[in-house]
């Protein structure tokens, strides 16, 4: 607006109702400027009556449809235009593969096409804000070696992002790796050095194959990470044939919580810890699934005795009350709701999903004057 | 669809022309009458819901929170929208065009932008209702909220609590 266009004048304040209108028809974006105006406005967004029609975030899922196709978003709002979703603003963007997004960031990997097997290459971008920044090239061990590589990103803890390159040894008589090396990147100072994870006040929590959850502490210093172990709740897979039916970590109110589908998968079970290192899982919820999807039997048995889930638990937003599944059958991506019980088709023809929510936030200036940060747990 | 729409159309034009018939009388704050039709009237679900309560039409209607530039002004868009029925794709367009020319003046006027404003809400005019409220969505939109404290007149009276929360939420969303 021009300087010269007017001003609505300070004894005309809008009524509580007229405002909510006038907020309500922002989109996400200037909303979250709008509401930092007064405490007034600020008070919308914690007042459940309003909360409903106040402006929400896009969200949605990030897929790609093979490892050379480019990379898209099914959306669960309607699109404002705000963000690219084709991650056409990065470098040679058209090699990517998806890898793991964390609270509005992006993890990638340029394809093989375009380095040395014995070297994988890392970009971490925000669509929201078309920042981006590539990693160091990390070397990886050619043979008996499989990496898994996680993004850990929460502004609210730090504006840094980190990047876990975990390396699994494979033991050729036991079906479980063992996680042997970890590189911790950070973006604080952008040198390299190291499964459903969460990041959750500062520390990283991934579940491990042998059910337990590893935390890492402190990874954000440039000293020595610790790490510790947890045993996640409910019952204990005692072969590998029942690894079908694994849960998914993720967090409410800032409190760690576990969702796991019980021995038929009949059943979602939702778990809350009460603390960590010291405490105890409290049982939540339990979700049915036969309601659902209106069917008792989840397990099909192979012919080698492995038995596999006819669902799988993609994401969560326990905040907004959402459990994300894939049902495998269809290649459908689904919401189920706790407050209705009822599942919503997202979309169909993918089993790999992950969940986005665009954060806005920009890239802080890199500190160069730090050390590396270098660590082998 | 077409013969189903036209049928509808008829019969809201008899009904038009049978309530279209009456004058209402709207009064200002100001006490300035305005000579409207009831069909104009009857955009604004305050006055409809007095009509047809058995209200007095002949007396007219005293509007003790709306001054006589801004009753105007709202006679201006309830006429409009109120009087002419628009059938064809011409004459909606022209309708919508209407809108744009009336949201455009006021858009230069924030002042008469908020007290036309306050005038649909206490009238209850849905449609120009959402037009001005849209108009200041837009006047927010883009600007900081230094820059919408100036245009709004309102005090910064955030606490740095306050702004630490909008923070941390900013990046749970």
């Amino acid at each position: 607006m021009d300087a010269d266009s007017g001003d609505f004048g300070s004894g005309n304040k809008l009524p509580d109702d007229l405002t909510l209108d006038v907020l309500s028809r922002l989109p996400y974006k200037s909303f979250c400027r709008a509401k930092c105006t007064c405490t007034g406005w600020l008070s919308f967004s914690s007042n459940p009556h309003y909360c409903d029609k106040l402006p929400k975030p896009l969200t949605g899922f990030l897929y790609q449809k093979s490892e050379s196709s480019a990379i898209e978003v099914a959306s669960l709002c309607p699109d404002d235009g705000s963000f690219d979703t084709s991650l056409s603003f990065l470098p040679r963007y058209e090699w990517l593969e998806l890898t793991d997004s964390c609270n509005g960031l992006v993890l990638c990997k340029y394809g093989r096409n375009t380095s040395s097997p014995s070297v994988a290459h890392f970009v971490v971008c925000n669509p929201a804000t078309r920042q981006w920044m590539e990693l160091p090239e990390t070397l990886l061990e050619p043979e008996g070696h499989s990496y898994a590589t996680k993004l850990a990103f929460d502004p609210s803890w730090s504006p840094y992002f980190y990047v876990f390159n975990f390396e699994e040894k494979r033991n050729p008589v036991e079906r479980w790796a063992c996680i042997s090396k970890v590189a911790i990147f950070s973006s604080r100072n952008s040198t390299v050095d190291c499964q459903p994870h969460v990041l959750l006040g500062g520390k990283l929590f991934l579940q491990t194959s042998s059910c337990r959850i590893l935390v890492i502490d402190a990874f954000h210093n440039t000293e020595q990470p610790s790490h510790w172990i947890f045993d996640l709740p409910g019952y204990k897979p005692t072969s590998p044939m029942v690894d079908c039916l694994t849960g998914y970590l993720g967090h409410k109110s800032g409190v760690l919580h576990y969702v796991q589908p019980d021995t038929g998968g009949r059943t979602l079970l939702v778990w809350a810890r009460d603390g960590y290192p010291h405490g105890d899982w409290n049982l939540k919820h339990r979700l049915s699934m036969s309601n659902a999807f209106g069917q008792d039997i989840f397990l099909d048995e192979h012919f080698d005795g492995f038995l596999s889930c006819h669902y799988d638990i993609q994401s969560l937003d326990l905040e907004r009350g959402l459990v994300f599944l894939c049902h495998f059958a269809a290649e459908r991506l689904l919401s189920y709701s706790l407050s209705t019980g009822k599942l919503t088709k997202i979309r169909d023809g993918l089993r790999r999903y992950l969940y986005y929510v665009p954060n806005c936030s920009m890239f802080p200036a890199k500190e160069t004057d730090k050390d590396q940060d270098v660590s082998e747990p | 669809m077409a013969s189903g729409s036209g049928a509808a159309a008829a019969a809201a034009d008899a009904e038009e022309k049978e309530s279209g018939s009456r004058m209402i009388t709207l009064t200002s704050n100001e006490g300035k009458a305005f000579v409207v039709t009831e069909a104009s009237a009857r955009q604004s679900a305050t006055i409809r819901s007095m009509v047809d309560d058995g209200g007095c039409v002949d007396k007219g209607f005293p509007l003790p929170n709306v001054d006589s530039k801004t009753l105007a002004r709202v006679i201006q868009y309830s006429d409009e929208h109120g009087n002419k029925e628009p059938h064809t794709v011409d004459e909606r367009a022209a309708l919508a065009k209407f809108d744009r020319d009336f949201i455009a003046e006021l858009d230069a006027d924030k002042a008469f932008l908020y007290d036309v404003t306050m005038a649909a809400n206490y009238l209850h005019i849905q449609g120009l209702l959402a037009l001005t409220t849209q108009c200041v969505a837009d006047t927010i939109k883009g600007k900081t909220p230094e820059e919408i404290r100036t245009a709004f007149g309102i005090e910064y009276d955030l606490t740095a609590q306050d702004e630490k929360e909008i923070k941390e939420e900013d990046t749970h969303a």
